[in-house]
């Protein structure tokens, strides 16, 4: 048969290719780590300014326990943000391709919104909600709903006409047209949006905590910058790395089991090297 | 702009009146444009017969995929009417099976499960069906790829699958608009063969839009000739080739005339000029 | 202060002689201004503690009045958004001279190392400003406990705050802290988001003026509830010293200028003021000269105007030390010098 063999897993990639995709990044982290570290050892760069990386580490270590529980605020803002822009991006996108009249309606709003930076209206929206942890879930919802709204509409329309055809001669309902094609069809776009909302909510959090806050890793980096604590300020920025790529890898691992099928997923096996 | 009707008096024209499945009559389809409207289809009437292999061929753009949406149900006439067994079409048309020209086989789903969506999106047991699904994927050969998905097939593999998912549900109506046309001759000959074979044993009512004179020949009863848009009927052309019909009668002295008979109708409308 | 003024209207090699000649020394022994042409100014950046309001009008008088200039100074005035931030930039040498709070510098030099050291002081009593509305359960400094404070980190009314609970009792664990935006503190407080919030003094007329519903904004001032120490005054690295004193005398006496005339044409230093801050409402900044006048002793000071005494240095460092834990505190002698003021 003159089926092409397309594998899809690593284990088919040579043994050196394989460990080389964790290898280089790793090396080169390592490097710049070590040129960073005699730096500011030789006293180059004031500790005020940027501290080493092995007292970062330990300031991370010493406060464990203070950075997990801020940590958490902070998770469970962009966790509760995402959530929130997922549940109304998701169907406001299905509105707006389903009925002209929203469409027209909503679409220049949306725009306008998106375009309105969110680091000048959140000192609004603290004013209007409060301190706590709603103005923070609302500020991250705010920044990252609007990818997911555009790419619903953008994938919910890319369906093929002839497949639509096709279930409409099977007798098939609209509804029943969206859950067999347009919506299966739309979910590589959606997940694009699912992967850039998921770091623009970890932002939304953050620029919430800074304008007001009383816990949470934004909270500790102002307090910490404002006590001069420089390596906490570098542990927290370490922390809200990690949990931003946590969550971002979460979502495409998610995407990779959902979505296997689509092009962008494959992994065409490579044919002698290079 | 004369049609050449040179078709063949029915031998049984009495009993071909009661099993006019599919009447077409006085169809037109316009097309409203930026000011000035477009007609695709003009006045076309044509009668599909049950149990009739009839193919429609035409330049591009003559309005022969439109005719077939519209019998279909997926788009409206303009004027004139259509009807299915005496009923009039005017939503889409459920016991028919289609196949199109670019596949549309859902990539998310499996080959067997892309067969089975027929069974699916009509709400009927696939337990019922899973045999029959088993036996036409073995009839194209593609037993080994059932639990494949789309993206590893070639695209004759592919269209084959279109195929047995047209079938799968035992339609009394088969629409196909040029199915094979994206495939390369070698493998586009071999699925006219694999057609006329399942055709033959399933005698489904067949419309069958193509560009290709000689596929049109190969397979059909009648061959109904467009023209340029917008599109009439230039002439009904019987068949009388008998079946099965092997690739050497292409070169029967018979197909030629056929296929003459054909290109003179093209070249009567302005099609094919030699230099 | 003003010498022979030695004019430069002649051909460019004079001014070239007089240029490789005078240098530093010179300068210094004959206390001379020295105008020089603008191709020669000194480019200087001078970072204040806050956005500008009216407490800063005496540095843009300075700056429209050209006593800068008129010293051969080309100065930038950039705002700040706290102490800490502020002394980072001197650090870093991104500005050269600073506008921040005396006891944060002596902490930062005692902790890191960093030779800061402070060449005037303008508020000579603390600011810092215990704001609360009045009749929703503060009428006490010791009221604080277990109330919501708005504070903004790294400003030094938060971090000189354990001189001024330990001064008054209050048990710093019951307090709950609220890190706002600086910007968003005033509605933070006025919206009862929180039940106080620290600043300095000079906020009072904006509050007063944006109170709502018949809000009124009380405060407990920390000097006059034990905590008084040396506040904001003007910083700068000691090795700029060194390599530049000219230039600091310059700056240091051209800024004290601005001050004086600020204190006695008020509304003309607003105005210069607004010049560069259009967004500013003149008469809320207005009232900010008097407290001004106040903090910096205008009427009953002892040696020149913004000099610091040994003695109230060491009583603030010594508050450093109680209230704040400071450790390896420097020599107070070390920690400012008034040899520019002269």
């Amino acid at each position: 048969m003159a089926a092409p063999s397309i594998g899809n897993n690593v284990e088919t990639l040579p043994w050196i290719a394989r460990v080389s995709r964790y290898l280089y990044p790793a090396v080169t982290a390592i490097i710049i780590f070590m040129i960073w570290e005699a730096v500011t050892r030789a006293g180059w760069v004031s500790s005020l300014i940027l501290p080493a990386p092995s007292a970062i580490i330990a300031t991370s270590f010493e406060n464990f326990s203070l950075l997990m529980q801020m940590s958490g605020t902070t998770t469970a803002e962009f966790l509760l943000g995402f959530g929130l822009s997922v549940a109304i991006g998701l169907p406001l996108g299905a509105l707006v391709v389903y009925s002209k009249p929203i469409e027209l309606a909503i679409y220049p709003l949306l725009v306008a919104f998106q375009t309105l930076p969110k680091a000048a209206i959140a000192p609004i929206f603290i004013v209007w909600l409060g301190t706590g942890i709603t103005s923070k879930v609302l500020i991250a919802f705010a920044i990252a709903f609007f990818p997911i709204v555009i790419d619903t509409v953008v994938g919910l329309r890319s369906a093929q006409p002839e497949t639509i055809h096709l279930v409409r001669s099977m007798g098939g309902s609209p509804l029943q047209v969206f859950w067999y094609v347009r919506f299966p069809n739309a979910l590589p776009a959606i997940f694009a949006g699912l992967k850039v909302a998921s770091t623009l909510a970890v932002v939304g959090a953050i620029v919430g905590e800074f304008v007001s806050s009383d816990r949470g890793l934004g909270y500790l980096v102002l307090v910490a910058n404002g006590e001069l604590k420089t390596s906490l300020v570098f542990a927290c920025v370490l922390m809200l790395t990690i949990l931003g790529m946590v969550f971002y890898f979460l979502v495409e691992q998610l995407e990779g089991l959902v979505v296997r099928w689509h092009v962008s997923s494959r992994q065409i096996e490579a044919v002698g090297s290079y | 702009m004369t049609p050449a009707a040179t078709a063949e008096p029915r031998r049984d024209a009495g009993a071909a009146q009661r099993n006019r499945f599919v009447h077409i009559q006085n169809v037109d389809k316009t097309y409203a444009g930026r000011g000035n409207a477009l007609k695709a289809v003009d006045n076309v009437s044509l009668d599909l017969h049950e149990g009739e292999f009839l193919s429609v061929v035409g330049p591009s753009g003559c309005g022969k995929s439109t005719l077939m949406m519209m019998v279909a149900g997926l788009s409206p006439v303009s004027s004139g009417e259509i009807k299915i067994k005496g009923e009039r079409v005017t939503k889409p048309y459920t016991d028919v099976g289609v196949v199109f020209q670019r596949d549309a086989l859902l990539e998310w789903r499996t080959v067997l499960d892309n067969v089975l969506l027929q069974i699916d999106v009509r709400r009927l047991r696939r337990g019922d069906y899973e045999a029959s699904a088993h036996t036409l994927l073995e009839r194209v050969g593609l037993t080994d790829f059932e639990n494949s998905y789309p993206w590893e097939l070639s695209g004759g593999m592919r269209q084959r699958v279109s195929l047995c998912r047209g079938l799968i549900h035992n339609p009394s109506l088969l629409l196909m608009d040029e199915p094979f046309g994206a495939l390369d001759a070698l493998t586009r000959e071999q699925m006219n063969l694999d057609l006329q074979t399942i055709w033959l044993e399933t005698r489904k009512t067949m419309l069958f839009i193509t560009h290709s004179i000689w596929e049109a020949i190969f397979l059909s009863d009648h061959v109904v000739v467009m023209t340029p848009r917008p599109g009439r009927i230039a002439a009904v052309i019987r068949i009388d080739l008998p079946r099965p019909r092997r690739l050497a009668v292409r070169e029967t002295a018979e197909f030629g005339r056929y296929a003459t008979l054909i290109r003179e109708q093209f070249q009567a409308y302005g099609l094919l000029k030699e230099h | 202060m003003t010498g022979n003024q030695r004019s430069k209207s002649f051909g460019p090699s004079r001014r070239n002689f007089l240029r490789n000649s005078a240098g530093a020394g010179l300068a210094l022994a004959a206390g001379t201004r020295i105008r020089t042409a603008r191709a020669a100014a000194e480019k200087v950046n001078f970072q204040l503690d806050w956005i500008p309001y009216g407490r800063h009008a005496p540095y843009y008088a300075a700056l429209e009045k050209g006593f800068y200039s008129s010293r051969g100074l080309d100065v930038s005035i950039a705002q700040g958004r706290g102490t800490l931030q502020g002394i980072r930039t001197l650090i870093a040498g991104q500005s050269q001279f600073v506008f921040q709070d005396i006891g944060v510098m002596m902490a930062v030099r005692a902790k890191e190392h960093a030779q800061i050291k402070a060449l005037a002081c303008m508020y000579q009593k603390s600011p810092h400003t215990v704001f609360y509305i009045k009749g929703h359960g503060i009428t006490k400094p010791k009221d604080l406990e277990g109330k919501r404070i708005a504070f903004s980190p790294g400003d030094s009314p938060k971090l000189m705050f354990p001189a001024f609970a330990k001064a008054n009792g209050i048990d710093e664990a019951k307090v709950k802290w609220l890190s706002v935006d600086p910007n968003s503190k005033n509605a933070v407080l006025l919206n009862h988001s929180s039940d106080a919030m620290i600043t300095y003094i000079f906020t009072l007329p904006v509050l007063q003026k944006a109170a709502q519903g018949g809000d009124v904004v009380e405060t407990f001032v920390y000097s006059d509830y034990g905590a008084d120490f040396y506040s904001d005054g003007i910083g700068a690295m000691e090795e700029y010293l060194k390599e530049k004193p000219e230039v600091a005398r310059n700056f240091v006496q051209a800024t004290m200028e601005g001050f004086k005339y600020a204190i006695e044409h008020p509304k003309e230093a607003i105005a210069m003021l607004k010049k560069h801050q259009p967004q500013l409402d003149e008469d809320t900044a207005l009232k900010e000269i008097p407290l001004l006048r106040k903090l910096i002793n205008y009427d009953h000071h002892d040696g020149p105007l913004g000099s610091v005494t040994e003695e109230k240095m060491k009583a603030t460092q010594d508050l450093m030390i109680k209230y704040l834990g400071l450790k390896n505190p420097p020599p107070v002698a070390e920690m400012f010098t008034n040899r520019f003021l002269n």
